[in-house]
């Protein structure tokens, strides 16, 4: 991987609520919030914090807009989210929950290739419009539905991630996976509990150790996995801009108020391939290696992670995968405490998918976001960071498409 | 599938209980290649609201019950998404569902659901015209609150084949189901009528063919005491004051979710005092009937339910469903409550409790001690209740008083045995 060929920045980051379930204020039988209003807050949240609103580009990305609201042609969105991008090149962007890698790659390369100095990159969901039994139907498409989705549970992705869960267990013991399970849930609720905009944020649960910790109910839903190792379904939208030098002088934002992307890790699997090893993702590894080669650094180096927690066995898995637990330690790593605030390796500060909730298209985007504001001061969580780089995994379906992203302050 | 399954009735299906049972046999039934169900009702205008609701309720079903129809619908290589599975479950199962109004419909019928209106003789009459058309070997089921099935089966020629299946509101949702076998019922009757009630996903509670049976003949007594309280105290205090005073009583100091007077405007004046008359009627040497009932009858202040499940104006008027004013008999108007509410414990609370048992025993243990009024009646109505518990053992409706306990726990949800108060006072009294 080479270096890139020159600095490319990330800066003014805004999340929305992730709203869902977990909040205090939801209820399915009362009208929520329209994703045009998820879109302007975000937009707005942006904007504010350029001094001038130097925007050349637009990137959108969701994952299936198409059948949650039925709309489509999204780059449509973006002169209304950010009116100086009238008249400007805007493009949408899908790769299932990895939509938000995806989306900043993208608006890298223009950025690396001259095109735009200054690229507004969004990314939203919205899945609370349908029942759950119903949207699951609709996710199912981030994995090969024609083939798949006949045999598959009910609730088709926990069911995918299940398989996982279950062969590890196999491997190396339900009893010894399940506590490390526990622990990640209850670390992705802690942290949740201090960032304002989580899904989780109110969660008052007494014992999460307990809940992490409750036995699976095949029947009722399904084998290896409870309810507390799934991220909740969301409504959310994340935005930031990424820049070149010229361009943030453009915006009048400080390099202090940035980020610096030093390295960018794509990889690709053949969606119609069953994984080898149902206990690795090897995508995820291959990405993070490209990654970190281009940023020349190695993985100690790394001061913060934000990984891509759909499940608490994905996040342990992950671990492994990207060398931090020795395979079948996974859990013994989280129970250490590694991965907590102030752990060796401080993981989803933010909350996580877990923590802060999963709408599809909206994730990569936030995990960028909350990179950034963890190295600018803005975190509502924020952590004591010795080191200045930090890494975010944004993946798609089961491992397919992966995106990882290297940041230095 | 069996063979009773392939024809089954409800009679007075668009009513309140009879839509509820038609829901839930249609969810044992959709799946039921070959099975057909009549609902059948006079009042065609409730199709439209049966159909409805049936539609609705049968979907949600489907929807929480994914898991089975997956795999009921493995084979099926067009159905694939949840949503198709669903969609189809629902279809198939409306497909077996016929409205008529006419009885010759129930021809050949081997399961017959009766729960048309609570009166002996249209119910005999109605139940002797299915007869006359349904299968030989048909078994046929009544939902009667209190009337003695041996009566209905001699009045309607259905000797050895009908069973009292006493549902509660709603029939969907509420799992106890009152199984009353009259004398001379074959055990294979009987290992059916339980075998149908546990495919219902019921609590199942046998009850001894008397009138009332354990949910009504527990709950009847107490109101006639309830009554009779209120007239005592209202020696000494203006009438409407005392019926505040003795359902605040048993609702937080019996930990209850109602006290006796909500709970009468719930299931309806005129309600109980059909049931109380009905109990007087087949119980030599009781009454059940009170002048305080009968003078609200009277006055037309009924109680019970509008159509949208909102409680409509009895003993109290109801203001976002809780107590606001209270009818003064002598103004025939409603009055404002009385400020005095007796504190005891909320039984929202109580429910939510994780160790209810341990704070139950020590609240009840406090209460004994008490010698405020309230306190006092509270104890006796406590009392009262074993006391009617235990009588419907001695007189063998219930075979045990734990059977009476499942009833009330789960029927009227009470949160402790009757029995439970006193288990730390054994001794002490």
């Amino acid at each position: 991987m080479k270096k890139l060929r020159k600095r490319i920045y990330a800066a003014a980051g805004y999340n929305t609520v992730f709203f869902g379930p977990g909040r205090k204020d939801f209820n399915p039988s009362k009208p929520m919030r329209p994703f045009e209003d998820y879109l302007q807050e975000t937009a707005r949240g942006t904007c504010a914090q350029l001094k001038e609103r130097a925007i050349d580009e637009g990137i959108i990305g969701s994952f299936m807009s198409g059948r949650f609201i039925k709309q489509a042609n999204l780059p449509g969105f973006l002169p209304y989210m950010v009116p100086e991008l009238q008249g400007k090149p805007c493009t949408a962007i899908e790769g299932a929950c990895g939509t938000g890698g995806r989306a900043i790659a993208m608006a890298a390369r223009s950025v690396l290739s001259d095109i735009s100095d200054v690229v507004f990159v969004a990314g939203f969901e919205m899945q609370n419009v349908m029942k759950s039994v119903f949207g699951a139907d609709v996710l199912a498409g981030a994995a090969y539905y024609a083939q798949e989705r006949k045999s598959g549970d009910a609730f088709f992705f926990p069911g995918i991630f299940a398989k996982r869960a279950g062969a590890y267990f196999e491997k190396y013991g339900e009893n010894v996976a399940r506590p490390g399970m526990a622990k990640w849930y209850e670390q992705s609720i802690l942290n949740a509990r201090k960032n304002p905009k989580a899904q989780e944020y109110e969660n008052t649960a007494k014992d999460l150790i307990a809940l992490g910790m409750t036995k699976p109910d095949p029947v009722k839903f399904i084998p290896y996995l409870n309810l507390y190792d799934c991220s909740k379904v969301s409504d959310g939208a994340s935005s930031l801009i990424i820049a070149s030098e010229e361009g943030l002088k453009k915006c009048g934002i400080s390099v202090n108020d940035a980020v610096e992307i030093v390295g960018i890790g794509e990889a690709e699997d053949d969606i119609t391939r069953l994984p080898v090893d149902l206990t690795i993702l090897s995508t995820n590894a291959l990405a993070v290696a490209k990654a970190l080669e281009q940023a020349g650094i190695k993985k100690e180096e790394l001061g913060v992670l934000e990984l891509h927690d759909c499940f608490t066995i994905t996040a342990l898995l992950a671990l492994e995968s990207l060398g931090y637990a020795k395979k079948g330690q996974g859990a013994h790593y989280i129970l250490e405490g590694n991965t907590s605030s102030d752990g060796i390796i401080p993981i989803n500060p933010s909350g996580g998918l877990g923590g802060f909730g999963h709408p599809t298209g909206a994730t990569g985007v936030r995990q960028l976001v909350d990179l950034l504001h963890q190295f600018s001061g803005k975190a509502s969580n924020p952590l004591k960071l010795q080191k200045t780089f930090g890494m975010m995994v944004s993946m798609g379906g089961n491992d397919k498409t992966v995106t990882a992203i290297v940041v230095k302050k | 599938m069996e063979k009773e399954w392939e024809h089954v009735v409800v009679l007075g299906a668009a009513g309140k209980m009879g839509s509820g049972i038609a829901l839930l046999l249609l969810q044992e039934i959709a799946s039921m290649k070959g099975s057909m169900l009549t609902l059948l009702d006079m009042n065609s205008r409730g199709f439209e609201g049966l159909k409805q609701y049936l539609r609705e309720h049968l979907r949600r079903y489907a929807e929480k019950n994914i898991n089975r129809l997956r795999t009921y619908y493995q084979e099926r290589s067009d159905l694939i998404d949840n949503g198709e599975m669903i969609d189809a479950f629902v279809e198939e199962g409306l497909d077996r569902v016929h409205l008529v109004t006419s009885l010759k419909e129930c021809q050949g019928a081997r399961l017959i659901f009766e729960a048309i209106v609570e009166d002996v003789e249209v119910k005999a009459d109605v139940l002797r015209q299915v007869n006359e058309v349904a299968d030989p070997q048909a078994i046929f089921f009544t939902n009667t609150s209190s009337i003695p099935i041996h009566l209905l089966e001699e009045l309607s020629h259905l000797k050895g084949r009908l069973i009292g299946f006493h549902f509660y509101n709603p029939p969907a949702v509420q799992k106890l189901l009152e199984i009353i076998v009259p004398k001379g019922v074959k055990d294979s009757v009987v290992a059916l009528a339980l075998e149908i009630g546990k495919r219902l996903n019921k609590t199942i509670v046998f009850s001894e063919d008397i009138a009332g049976f354990i949910g009504n003949g527990h709950f009847i007594r107490e109101v006639v005491e309830a009554c009779n309280q209120v007239v005592t105290l209202s020696q000494n205090m203006p009438l409407p004051e005392a019926i505040c005073v003795v359902n605040s009583v048993t609702q937080n100091g019996l930990v209850r979710p109602m006290g006796m007077f909500q709970l009468i405007d719930y299931v309806g004046i005129d309600v109980v005092q059909h049931i109380a008359k009905v109990m007087t009627a087949y119980l030599p040497g009781h009454v059940f009937a009170h002048h305080l009932i009968d003078a609200m009858v009277s006055a037309c202040v009924k109680g019970g339910q509008n159509g949208d499940g909102s409680q409509k104006d009895g003993f109290f008027s109801y203001e976002k469903g809780k107590p606001h004013l209270v009818y003064d008999l002598q103004k025939r108007g409603y009055v404002p409550l009385s400020m005095e509410e007796f504190s005891g414990i909320s039984w929202k609370m109580m429910s939510k409790e994780k160790n209810k048992n341990e704070l139950l025993s020590s609240y009840f243990a406090d209460l004994w001690t008490k010698t405020d009024p309230s306190s006092r009646l509270a104890v006796h109505f406590l009392e009262n209740s074993q006391k009617i518990a235990r009588g419907l053992v001695e007189d063998k409706v219930a075979r045990t008083v734990n059977d009476v306990d499942t009833v009330l726990q789960n029927g009227f949800f009470h949160l402790y045995g009757v029995e439970d108060p006193w288990k730390q006072q054994v001794g002490s009294r």
